[in-house]
């Protein structure tokens, strides 16, 4: 029996709710067998793999200063006294 | 008030204290990080975290303790964020980009094409460029990507944060991603990669 009827455009629907986390351990086994077939399919995947990847790591992150949390720290304790 | 009331009292407030110490200043770094991209300068962003906060403080007793701390925050973040940003914009002339968000919305998974951008292609540009580049996408399209792929908040996460159904988080980042790489694959060319397919 056939395992998979295997079409392109439905497997390349699914690629990123592999990449983001969003597949059952089964799905996401079922999925990577199904790509490991499909030659063009795998390169769509990778090519969008690593464009997550380098958006991941590119975007800047910013951090805020320890003076603003030390503010806000100190405006919520303010807070909860005078709600006393 | 009787001793017992005051001590029943304090033992409330050191609780509820104890709970932003514990579960909400940990994520004051990833707060800021969303209300940068958002607003793009560090001002209005300190706002935005420090209004987040006192907000967070006058809900404090509808957070549930050990639930989703960063999903929480990250929601009156962007509330605050809309409803002030929408009073800057609501203005003749001004475009809402929620609106235009809202109408390429599909809840339909029929999209399948992705914008093939090729590795070699993006990756000589610097964070500078891709920063910009994610700065320039419409608000709703710029928060989507920032969810799902700088916080890793799931897509059922997301769905709360944004109040839209999952199946509209699917096909909102999927444009989203379509429109930040056209924008990368532009300012490659500009600077003169060449997809060398192409040649």
């Amino acid at each position: 029996m056939e395992k998979h009827r295997h079409s392109c455009s439905e497997l390349i629907k699914r690629v990123y709710l592999c990449l983001d986390g969003e597949m059952s351990p089964q799905q996401e086994e079922d999925f990577l067998e199904e790509l490991g077939c499909c030659n063009s399919c795998l390169e769509k995947y990778d090519i969008e793999k690593n464009f997550k990847q380098y958006l991941i790591e590119k975007v800047q992150r910013r951090k805020i200063s320890v003076v603003l949390v030390n503010n806000i720290r100190q405006q919520i304790k303010d807070s909860f006294r005078m709600s006393d | 008030m009787t001793d017992l009331l005051m001590t029943m009292k304090n033992n409330k407030v050191s609780k509820d204290y104890k709970i932003f110490e514990d579960e909400l200043f940990p994520h004051a770094d990833a707060l800021y990080n969303f209300a940068f991209h958002l607003t793009y300068n560090s001002e209005d962003a300190n706002d935005l975290v420090q209004e987040t906060y006192l907000k967070a403080f006058n809900f404090i007793n509808s957070y549930q303790t050990g639930t989703n701390a960063k999903a929480w925050l990250f929601k009156i973040l962007k509330n605050a964020f809309i409803n002030e940003y929408r009073k800057k914009v609501k203005q003749p002339n001004k475009v809402d980009y929620e609106d235009i968000a809202a109408y390429h919305d599909t809840d339909d998974d029929s999209y399948i094409g992705f914008v093939d951008l090729r590795q070699e292609l993006f990756q000589d540009l610097i964070g500078d460029e891709i920063t910009t580049a994610l700065n320039n996408l419409p608000v709703d399209f710029r928060t989507i990507i920032l969810l799902c792929d700088i916080e890793g908040f799931t897509y059922e996460e997301i769905s709360k944060i944004m109040d839209i159904p999952i199946g509209t988080v699917r096909s909102r980042l999927h444009r989203a991603r379509n429109m930040l790489k056209d924008k990368l694959k532009s300012y490659a060319e500009k600077l003169g990669f060449k997809d060398k397919r192409s040649k």
